[in-house]
């Protein structure tokens, strides 16, 4: 009964993004756009410099434009769907239910990433592939260990997505907690540019962070840069911080329901 | 017309207290889109750790460019702000009101919330500014205080067209905000890099199509001194706001057919 339930769940989160043709078609093409301005700032850079945090040209772009496809299905910025049932109190209705709070939302989250992955994801990558030069992976386990990542990575980004959402319990206006976050994901995620290119000492000190699970490890699977038993590792790596981030998603939960007051009954 | 000054003035005022309720989230709002925003100038840094001059511009001159773009920027999207709502404002039928009250409806729209936030990344455009200036030893002539002086109002007006242009795209389709997203932010970040990085297609759309060019670049040549890399004439360094004057007037006319198409969504 369970699992039956949460896969309705998530087919709902599919359909309801997929109802929205004008708005798929104005995000591809303004994701896409955005990967074209990056891609010529990295064109220029690799002007001057062949190889680059061991990238050459071809890595760095393939690398930008899976950054533009992943940006929906990780859903980054944004994103307060919780936070607003806190502020009007629809979530006491909600944890009532007899079904796993996070895991509820967690199915949802995963299928609106699925629909997003699909028509968000692939046009820009494809669009560019017309124009510049992207590496595709050689070995064929590639691409299922990339579709993994690329789901262990969905899973992470939810995990944060929902504990920032849950300080709403705190803050009444949770734009600041949010915004605060948005820009720590992105600065540490290697959404900017691949983490390869900073200085040594940050790229150490951000490579011990969860945030490179966000996108600079699925996309190591992609470029194989990983190969091997080190993409074993990559996906072990991604897989025990969702697990952490989740439970800690859980523990805020937990201590968030016991400042819940209902009113009324 | 000082009435609707006032009313304006007002309508504004009562948006910006009611953003300043909370005052701990609204800081944590303020840093963190200081921060949230700074992201763009991390990434130039991160580049400019692996070469000395990027298509032929430095690091210092980079920054020239980024926080007058910033700048600007930043400040038509505080003035702006409430467009991207208007779709909102659309699909909610909340722009019949607006039709029926004795007020321009492009005001009204404007007012109808302020971004305080912007503030908080024309800080950041401004502190990379100075210090662009602090690294550059520009000989600020009369002649070169004028261009750049005439280039930053320019460049406003040129920002404010491209929004209210792009944004009237949702008066035929509803959904299309993404897409105006693309030329504003996205003609941000042309602007706060030297044009002659990019694709010759890219560049005639964006710098002289939509004319992006005029913002930063063709004024930066001049105040700095450069030699134009595109060849492009040398009178372009002037042009900003002959430019801008005809992109606001453009705009206008693209306003008021926009308006005049407008049906109710009903309810």
């Amino acid at each position: 009964v369970g699992a039956r339930l949460y896969w309705e769940v998530a087919r709902r989160g599919f359909r309801r993004y997929a109802t929205y043709r004008g708005a798929t078609f104005g995000g591809v093409f303004t994701n896409t756009v955005f990967g074209f301005l990056r891609a010529y700032v990295l064109v220029a850079l690799f002007a001057a410099v062949h190889r680059v945090g061991g990238y050459n040209i071809s890595d760095a772009l393939t690398y930008t434009f899976i950054v533009q496809g992943l940006i929906m299905p990780l859903y980054l910025w944004g994103w307060t769907e919780i936070a607003d049932t806190v502020q009007t109190g629809q979530i006491a209705t909600d944890l009532f239910r007899p079904l796993d709070y996070q895991l509820y939302w967690l199915s949802q989250d995963v299928g609106r990433a699925t629909y997003h992955a699909l028509l968000r994801g692939v046009p820009p990558f494809l669009l560019a592939a017309l124009v510049f030069h992207l590496r595709l992976p050689v070995h064929p386990y590639t691409w299922i260990a990339f579709a993994v990542s690329v789901v262990l990575a969905v899973v992470v980004s939810f995990a944060m997505r929902f504990a920032a959402n849950l300080s709403a319990f705190w803050f009444i206006d949770v734009r600041g907690v949010n915004t605060l976050a948005s820009a720590m994901w992105t600065a540490l995620s290697g959404f900017l540019i691949p983490i390869a290119f900073f200085p040594d000492a940050a790229r150490t000190v951000i490579r011990t962070l969860p945030f490179v699970a966000l996108i600079e490890l699925p996309i190591d699977v992609f470029l194989e840069r990983a190969v091997g038993s080190d993409v074993v590792r990559t996906l072990a790596v991604q897989a025990a911080w969702a697990v952490v981030l989740l439970a800690a998603g859980r523990a805020v939960l937990r201590s968030a329901s016991t400042k819940l007051v209902v009113q009324g009954g | 017309v000082d009435s609707r000054v006032a009313i304006y003035a007002r309508l504004a005022r009562s948006r910006i207290r009611g953003q300043t309720q909370y005052r701990l989230s609204f800081a944590l709002s303020l840093l963190g889109t200081f921060f949230f925003t700074f992201l763009d100038f991390v990434t130039i840094l991160v580049i400019f750790t692996h070469l000395p001059q990027l298509a032929g511009w430095t690091f210092p001159e980079i920054a020239f460019l980024y926080g007058s773009s910033y700048v600007t920027f930043k400040a038509a999207d505080l003035a702006m702000t409430n467009l991207d709502r208007l779709p909102l404002l659309i699909r909610m039928g909340t722009f019949d009101q607006i039709l029926t009250r004795p007020l321009g409806t492009l005001g009204q729209v404007m007012t109808s919330d302020i971004g305080l936030r912007q503030a908080a990344s024309m800080a950041q455009g401004a502190a990379v500014f100075v210090y662009a200036l602090s690294r550059l030893s520009i000989h600020w002539t009369i002649p070169r205080v004028a261009v750049f002086a005439a280039s930053v109002v320019s460049a406003f007006f040129i920002f404010c067209a491209i929004f209210v242009a792009t944004n009237a795209i949702a008066f035929w389709v509803m959904d299309a905000r993404e897409i105006a997203n693309s030329f504003t932010y996205g003609g941000q970040m042309v602007t706060q890099y030297p044009l002659n990085i990019f694709g010759l297609w890219f560049r005639r759309l964006l710098g002289f199509v939509i004319p992006l060019a005029f913002v930063a670049y063709f004024p930066a040549l001049y105040v700095l001194g450069k030699h134009d890399p595109l060849g492009a004439p040398y009178v372009f360094r002037f042009l900003s706001p002959a430019v801008a004057a005809a992109a606001v007037l453009v705009t206008g006319g693209i306003w008021r057919v926009a308006i005049r198409r407008y049906r109710s969504t009903g309810s």
